[in-house]
């Protein structure tokens, strides 16, 4: 039987990056992988991972059915593998109302949880999602936000409860069911090898300072943008246009209006201060 | 549900006796080739070899507990027990038996289940493959109404004893709202597969192919994020890597110890038939530009 590490963050938050980290840095070669062919574990959400555990099509079964058990497909996707597993995960830490975590404790071994300026996070949802920043905001904000609803069709993944982008962060930081290491995306981009190797040595991974060098060279935004431009990537939302855009800090400066900032610190300023996003008073 | 007289239908091109009624398959007749019957079904299976949350697989046997349909267990490739919970969701109990009981009865009986629908064509059968989702059945429905003769949705029987022949399966197709919209099918005439799911089932009444007919195409879907449909034919040992992700449920072939033999039929396919990998983009879009580009592609 083997264990899960999730990959967990609410979208748009370097879980990707995390991911072409994880897979150069358990990789030998002397390249970059290739982004469309990693192979880090898979997406908790992936509706063939589901089908496949539970051996009944999720396509016929609601989203509440899917809900309630797919904490028994990670069960069971452990216990046929002996490797440990690192599952991306999009998810809130949600319990259910029989007490049951989504994410089933005694087969985690603990979460990497990255967080990202919310502001910069609305920026890139919106492109993600293909809307306005008014309208992703407004998600960020909701209790009830979710991806992959199967409102008239079938989606690919299975539907997640997001919560708003303050409970999302909450519920994976504040929840005591399994470990978890906190990582800011801002200080992945500014102190790279320092925050990697944190993260390697959580995850139980070779930490030495060769290994991490290289993985963090062979995942730069260069590199991935590059591979991107010349073979496509597979996550790329159809909605838009390429999946790495601009990987720089601050981006919503100059995509924000004052309004849209405003609103979305006072949806989020408690956490946005706790997290280094606000100074302490309320200048920006 | 339960009758003096068993019930007679015709599916997957067997005689199928049952004490169920099932709302939507053909009438049959004939010496039966399968019981469903209502009994008693045990918890576990004592020597099952792969199990997933819903299943257990031993040797020619595969056991299914939903806990709002009950239990039924699937043996020797001729009988299906049911043993119904109290106020079972009879809806998803048809769905259980004509999906996962009937793909596993498939493979106790040795025919290859793809995990796909299929269309019968002047040059043969073309079979759409692919995950969940990928838009098989949307495929097929389109194919439908440009007056192709539907054998299969879901589950793909594929005959490899000589000649491979995909063999008819249900006289129905299973579409999402969105694709029956696309479809310019009337919702509100359509009945759900689940009162719960916006999935509906289209019946197929003279469009069904209810013969066999010799293999002569795979397309196997793959959901793409470009903005164009493309088709890349695939050669050699990519072939086999290809189909081996269109199968229906492997796990319960392995289970049930006809794994290897899975494996030789889908080798024997590659050998034989042109395989395509098809990369199509969102849900519904483009859906008429990709049925005449697959269209010219197995006419040429």
């Amino acid at each position: 039987m083997s264990r899960i590490f999730w990959l967990a963050s609410y979208p748009k938050s370097g879980n990707t990056w995390l991911r072409v980290f994880l897979a150069n840095l358990t990789s030998e070669g002397s390249r970059p992988v290739n982004i469309n062919e990693m192979r880090t574990g898979g997406t908790a959400s992936d509706r063939n991972l589901c089908d496949d555990a539970f051996g009944v099509e999720s396509a016929d079964m609601t989203e509440e059915e899917i809900e309630r058990y797919r904490p028994e497909a990670y069960r069971h996707l452990t216990a046929r593998s002996s490797e440990i597993l690192y599952i991306k995960i999009h998810d809130a830490f949600t319990v259910a109302s029989a007490g049951e975590p989504l994410v089933p404790p005694e087969v985690s071994a603990g979460a990497v949880y990255l967080i990202r300026n919310p502001l910069d996070v609305a920026v890139s949802f919106a492109d993600h999602l293909g809307c306005t920043i008014e309208a992703a905001v407004e998600k960020m904000g909701s209790e009830k936000a979710a991806l992959s609803v199967s409102r008239s069709g079938l989606k690919a993944q299975v539907k997640q409860r997001l919560l708003s982008w303050s409970s999302h962060v909450s519920s994976w930081l504040e929840q005591d069911f399994i470990p978890v290491h906190m990582t800011r995306y801002e200080d992945l981009s500014l102190r790279p090898i320092e925050t990697f190797t944190a993260i390697a040595r959580f995850l139980g991974l070779p930490g030495d300072s060769d290994r991490i060098r290289r993985a963090v060279d062979f995942s730069t935004f260069e590199v991935l943008r590059e591979q991107e431009q010349a073979h496509g990537f597979r996550e790329r939302s159809p909605k838009s246009p390429s999946f790495f855009r601009q990987g720089r800090l601050g981006v919503w400066r100059e995509a924000l209006t004052p309004e849209q900032t405003a609103r979305v610190i006072d949806d989020h300023g408690p956490a946005m201060r706790r997290f280094g996003y606000l100074p302490p008073a309320d200048r920006i | 549900m339960l009758a003096e007289s068993p019930f007679k239908y015709r599916a997957f091109d067997l005689n199928i006796s049952s004490e169920i009624e099932f709302a939507d398959l053909r009438r049959g007749c004939g010496e039966p080739d399968v019981h469903v019957r209502l009994g008693r079904v045990p918890e576990r299976l004592e020597n099952a070899t792969v199990a997933g949350v819903f299943y257990q697989a031993a040797p020619r046997q595969l056991l299914m507990h939903v806990e709002s349909v009950g239990r039924f267990v699937v043996t020797g490739g001729n009988r299906i027990t049911v043993d119904a919970a109290p106020g079972a969701d009879t809806e998803m109990l048809s769905l259980l038996l004509a999906g996962p009981a009937f793909g596993a009865l498939l493979q106790q009986r040795r025919v290859l289940t793809l995990h796909g629908s299929a269309i019968r064509t002047v040059d043969g059968a073309v079979v759409f493959a692919g995950s969940s989702g990928s838009g098989k059945s949307t495929i097929a429905a389109a194919f439908h109404r440009r007056g192709y003769p539907v054998l299969a949705d879901e589950i793909c029987p594929v005959d490899t004893n000589g000649t491979l022949r995909v063999l008819p399966a249900n006289p129905f197709l299973m579409l999402w709202a969105d694709a029956a919209q696309v479809l310019g099918l009337n919702e509100a005439l359509l009945r759900r597969a689940r009162s719960a799911l916006r999935k509906y089932i289209l019946p197929l009444g003279d469009a069904f192919a209810a013969e066999p007919v010799p293999l002569r195409a795979v397309y196997v879907l793959e959901p793409s994020n470009e903005r164009k449909p493309a088709l890349l034919r695939s050669h050699g040992l990519a072939k086999i890597r290809l189909l081996n992700t269109a199968l229906y449920r492997p796990h319960f072939a392995e289970g049930m110890g006809v794994g290897r033999q899975h494996s030789r039929q889908v080798a024997e396919v590659a050998r034989q038939t042109k395989v395509v990998l098809v990369k199509r983009p969102g849900a519904t879009f483009h859906l008429e530009e990709l049925v005449d580009l697959v269209a010219a592609d197995f006419t040429e």
